[in-house]
């Protein structure tokens, strides 16, 4: 398993922080950009208000004063066409009144034509209308009152022009900007999301696969060594949950180990062959295969704890409890079944072969002589009953062996029974030897 | 649903009923008096067709005006020389006396927006003119020298011959009214008439041909020429900018110009 991810690793930007001058630089630079458009906008206004209190003004006045002029020359016409006196007198009239007006007397070339022309049609109207001369004459001067005014609404339309085109400039230019402003937002985004997804949900993914993973302890822990310190800190975190998870496994299996091996010989107890031989008559019943279990007795033993003391009688079960491992298959089952009884069970063995096994067993027993601490060496035999599992519950098998280990016993010890006794009889009463 | 509608109804009609007496009450509370320009001498019944075109433009204008105000408006015809002391002094809370904006009346009475744009020019019969014009040349007012010439009082052609009276020999005839000034001039009384044209156009129209006309240049300096203006007493801001929006009202929608119109053939502003 790799170490965990120390503190000292977490060396890695905030993520706050790191936002925080994501968040800074494009405000920075979207402000910059605002400021760029408001100088569009304060060009905008300038111009806005230039059109409205210079060039529309401007306008509005050239505007009159064309008409005023227009005004003058169509009076003109009245006082040259006209047939009485009277009618002449009341167009020249006019024609005083606009020459008069003050919009012509500001403008020095409309002031001097409209003073030509009054004038002129003044002196017209003295001599009672116009000769052929002062037609002539009128008519030069109508084409230049309609050239002045068409000039002077030009003139004012021009200026108004201008700052209208100026307008549709800047409004074009703010356009551009504006969309640079939303290709610099996306960008900003898009960014956005590729950091977020690069320190956040591709880290955050990767946890998540690690903290699926931590349950097998055999897996090798996958943590993505992220950039942000938070996601350091859960790195951190996830590692150091890892070691205390496979600690607290090792413990557990430890106890579990306590709780199902016996002290002494190393063998299974008696509540966990229990459990396991529970398991393999289940198994056999199910499937139909064949079962044994046998009981095996150390032959007087307790003249073993007489003469060498109970330090030899532990000598002499541990001593058998090699043998038994050293003997029996890896498959089997034995355990120490109380004092110096042990029980077997045989899984896809028949009694015979099972029987078999013990003899082989018993036999290697026999011969084996135990040194023990003094430097004496201690020889025992042990008696060994057998039973056919098939068809038979876990407790009914072994108490089979058990009466075939009573026969063993009472036939001589250092021997090996097969159950035969039909099942159901009743056996007398045993007393541990 | 029909007695919400009944209710939204009942509570309209209450709201209507609750305010248009006030509107009313308003309306009807608020009277102008207004002093416009005499333009003929009350005595003179005779003259009252010659100055009667300004006179019943200038009332079109101010009965619109109060139309829009929601005032009740009374119309005190005055010799001009009353107006601006009148509307000073409060009597009048508007004066319709075609009133050019000056630096000394600004300090007496308040402006309204421009109504149009005046000069003066000199008025003449063809035989003064013939006697006084220089050879080759036109009559020229500051050149002219021990003449007589008549102008309204109070008005600013007035004030123009008063100040040169004294360096050029010139005899001031001082006249209540635009046709006073007119007839002084048919009677021989006075040589020329310094008058405002837009004025003394309505009342040349009315004269026969050869009769009188104008010579000179027009003046627009020293006073004689600027914008005319409606006037009201210094404490009226108020109506002063009702007054204002009323006319830019009446620009906007035309009816200023329609009134123009009605009483001349062409809008010279």
């Amino acid at each position: 398993m790799p170490p965990p991810p120390s503190a000292a690793v977490q060396s890695g930007p905030r993520a706050g922080t790191l936002f925080a001058w994501v968040a800074m630089v494009f405000g920075l630079i979207f402000a910059g950009f605002v400021a760029w458009l408001e100088v569009d906008q304060a060009a905008l206004l300038a111009t806005t208000a230039k059109l409205q209190t210079q060039a529309l003004p401007y306008a509005i006045e050239q505007q009159r004063l064309a008409r005023n002029l227009e005004v003058l020359r169509l009076e003109g016409e009245r006082v040259i066409s006209g047939n009485t006196p009277q009618a002449r007198q009341q167009a020249l009239f006019i024609v005083s009144l606009m020459a008069s007006h003050p919009s012509l007397l500001e403008h020095r070339e409309a002031r001097a034509l409209a003073a030509e022309t009054e004038s002129f049609l003044a002196a017209v109207a003295r001599h009672g209308g116009a000769d052929a001369t002062a037609l002539a004459e009128w008519k030069r001067l109508s084409q230049r009152l309609s050239l002045a005014a068409d000039d002077i609404t030009i003139d004012g339309v021009s200026l108004a022009s201008s700052e209208a085109q100026r307008m549709g400039e800047i409004v074009q230019q703010a356009r551009h900007k504006l969309r640079a402003v939303l290709v610099l937002v996306l960008l900003f985004l898009g960014g956005l999301l590729l950091l977020i997804r690069k320190l956040l949900i591709r880290p955050l993914q990767r946890i998540d696969a690690s903290l699926a993973e931590l349950k097998d302890e055999a897996a090798p822990l996958h943590l993505p060594g992220s950039t942000l310190h938070e996601m350091q800190a859960v790195e951190t975190a996830i590692g150091q949950l890892r070691t205390v998870m496979h600690e607290h496994a090792q413990t557990r299996r430890a106890l579990e180990q306590l709780a199902a091996t016996d002290a002494l010989t190393g063998l299974h107890n008696r509540r966990h062959f229990m459990q396991l031989a529970e398991i393999e008559f289940n198994r056999a019943r199910r499937h139909g295969r064949p079962v044994s279990v046998a009981l095996a007795d150390l032959d007087h033993f307790k003249q073993i704890n007489d003469r060498y003391g109970h330090a030899g009688g532990d000598t002499a079960l541990r001593a058998f409890a090699e043998l038994a491992r050293e003997t029996l298959r890896h498959a089997d089952i034995a355990s120490r079944y109380g004092g110096e009884e042990f029980a077997f069970v045989f899984p896809e063995t028949t009694p015979q072969e099972a029987q078999l096994l013990a003899e082989r067993l018993r036999h290697r027993l026999s011969e084996q002589r135990v040194a023990l601490a003094d430097g004496r060496r201690l020889h025992f035999t042990l008696s060994i009953g057998i039973a056919d599992g098939a068809g038979l519950s876990l407790e009914e098998a072994l108490s089979r062996a058990d009466d075939t280990l009573y026969r063993a016993k009472a036939a001589g010890r250092n021997r090996v029974l097969l159950a035969s006794a039909p099942a159901g009889c009743v056996l007398p009463f045993r007393h541990d030897d | 649903m029909t007695r919400l509608v009944r209710a939204r109804r009942l509570i309209c009609l209450g709201l209507l009923a609750a305010l248009l007496p006030t509107a009313a009450a308003q309306a009807a509370s608020r009277e102008l008096r207004v002093a416009t320009l005499l333009t003929a001498a009350a005595d003179n019944p005779a003259d009252s067709g010659e100055g009667g075109a300004i006179a019943e433009l200038n009332e079109a204008l101010t009965r619109e005006l109060c139309r829009r105000l929601m005032a009740r408006c009374s119309l005190h015809p005055q010799p001009f020389a009353e107006i601006i002391p009148g509307v000073e002094a409060g009597r009048y809370q508007l004066g319709v006396g075609n009133v050019i904006r000056s630096p000394e009346r600004e300090a007496r009475v308040l402006f309204s927006r421009t109504l149009w744009r005046a000069s003066s020019r000199l008025v003449g019969t063809p035989a003064a003119i013939r006697q006084h014009r220089p050879a080759g040349g036109e009559i020229r007012v500051q050149a002219l020298h021990g003449v007589r010439i008549a102008a309204v009082r109070g008005s600013q052609q007035h004030q123009f011959v008063a100040r040169h009276a004294a360096t050029r020999q010139l005899v001031l005839t001082e006249t209540a009214t635009l046709g006073e000034a007119l007839h002084a001039l048919l009677d021989g009384r006075a040589d020329f008439a310094l008058m405002p044209v837009r004025g003394a156009y309505f009342l040349l129209a009315q004269q026969p041909p050869g009769s009188v006309e104008f010579t000179g240049p027009p003046l627009t300096e020293e006073g004689l020429g600027g914008t005319v203006h409606l006037i009201l007493p210094k404490a009226e801001g108020t109506l002063q900018r009702e007054v204002d929006r009323a006319l830019d009202a009446m620009r906007g929608d035309g009816t200023f110009q329609r009134i123009v119109r009605r009483y001349m053939p062409f809008l010279a502003d």
